[in-house]
């Protein structure tokens, strides 16, 4: 992605791709991929299920490119994102109900390095705690601490009040604390 | 990006403990560069025909030309053949004026000029293969 592309806005952007502008599609998944995985991540079970919708939707949004309002192509997507996790999940439980050792097989492990295992293990905590969350609060806390979005974007794409998303990401810190001790809580100065 | 957009965490009468960011790098996809050029690179895969579509319906696809030429000709010649032959039954077609050699020069396929000179007309299967070895040129 050049700097023509950076400087442009998800509008032009989607303007441009909606003619076949592969560098303009491309500036439009880097920059939404963050939000799509949290979002994605907050209705399935791991990041590589995560990663498997987001791309998918990604795809489907530019197949349904023209009738998105160029303007709010950010919120269009989560939806779409959002639509095709539920139906990933959908599908999901009822290949487990058929087959659960087929369906473990897919987290079985590679080799790999000791720092990659660290990290690994980091992540399976933390998604082990972020599902025991209810649905809307593991949105909530995904977008505001993993994607940095602020109230009141949440609220937009989310479809709850500003308050209730304070509320929401509240009660999430509550519940991944407990889960979590302070082991992985980074506490943040009042500056920000 | 995302730790300096936490600006908005304080509100009303929650206390500091309550304000704790959990730290989720660990499951941020777009850490690892790497793992982000690869996931876009996927996603450029997938979308690579959908793009394609677009770009050729907004600029015109290059090869409209041959695949108009690949429909207009071979109505054309059929239109030829079976006006030559009319001509030809009503003793009106210039006489100085070979059969094969007209039926050529209105753009009828070679392999069925040949038919122009004949009494009885070319079966479906004759124009077929006659259109397809002139498509095949």
């Amino acid at each position: 992605m050049d700097r023509s592309e950076r400087e442009l806005d998800d509008a032009a952007l989607v303007l441009r791709a909606r003619d076949g502008d592969a560098r303009a599609f491309e500036a439009l998944v880097r920059r939404n991929y963050r939000a799509a995985f949290a979002v994605a991540l907050a209705r399935l079970e791991g990041p590589m299920d995560a990663e498997d919708v987001v791309q998918d939707a990604f795809v489907r949004a530019l197949e349904r490119l023209d009738e998105c309002d160029p303007k709010r192509f950010a919120g269009w997507l989560l939806t779409i994102v959002r639509n095709r996790a539920h139906n990933a999940r959908i599908y999901e439980r009822r290949r487990q109900g058929v087959d659960p050792e087929e369906a473990g097989l897919s987290s079985s492990g590679d080799a790999e390095g000791v720092g990659r295992v660290e990290r690994r293990e980091l992540r399976e905590t933390l998604e082990a705690a972020i599902d025991t969350l209810p649905q809307i609060q593991r949105e909530v806390l995904l977008l505001h601490d993993l994607e940095g979005m602020k109230h009141a974007e949440i609220a937009g794409t989310v479809g709850v009040s500003v308050g209730m998303s304070r509320y929401h990401l509240m009660q999430a810190r509550r519940r991944m604390r407990a889960e979590l001790g302070a082991q992985a809580l980074e506490v943040h100065g009042h500056g920000g | 990006m995302a730790a300096d957009r936490h600006d908005d965490d304080r509100h009303g009468d929650i206390g500091h403990g309550d304000l704790a960011r959990v730290d989720l790098s660990a499951l941020d996809p777009t850490r690892a560069e790497a793992h982000l050029d690869s996931a876009v690179a996927e996603i450029m895969e997938e979308a690579r025909f959908e793009l394609a579509r677009r770009a050729a319906s907004t600029r015109g696809m290059p090869g409209l030309p041959r695949l108009w030429g690949r429909v207009v000709w071979p109505a054309a010649a059929a239109i030829a053949l079976v006006s030559i032959g009319m001509l030809r039954t009503g003793e009106t077609a210039i006489a100085a004026t070979p059969d094969e050699e007209m039926a050529l020069a209105v753009g009828v396929p070679e392999a069925l000029a040949p038919w122009v000179g004949q009494t009885d007309s070319p079966g479906l299967s004759e124009i077929l293969v006659g259109w397809n070895e002139e498509d095949g040129r």
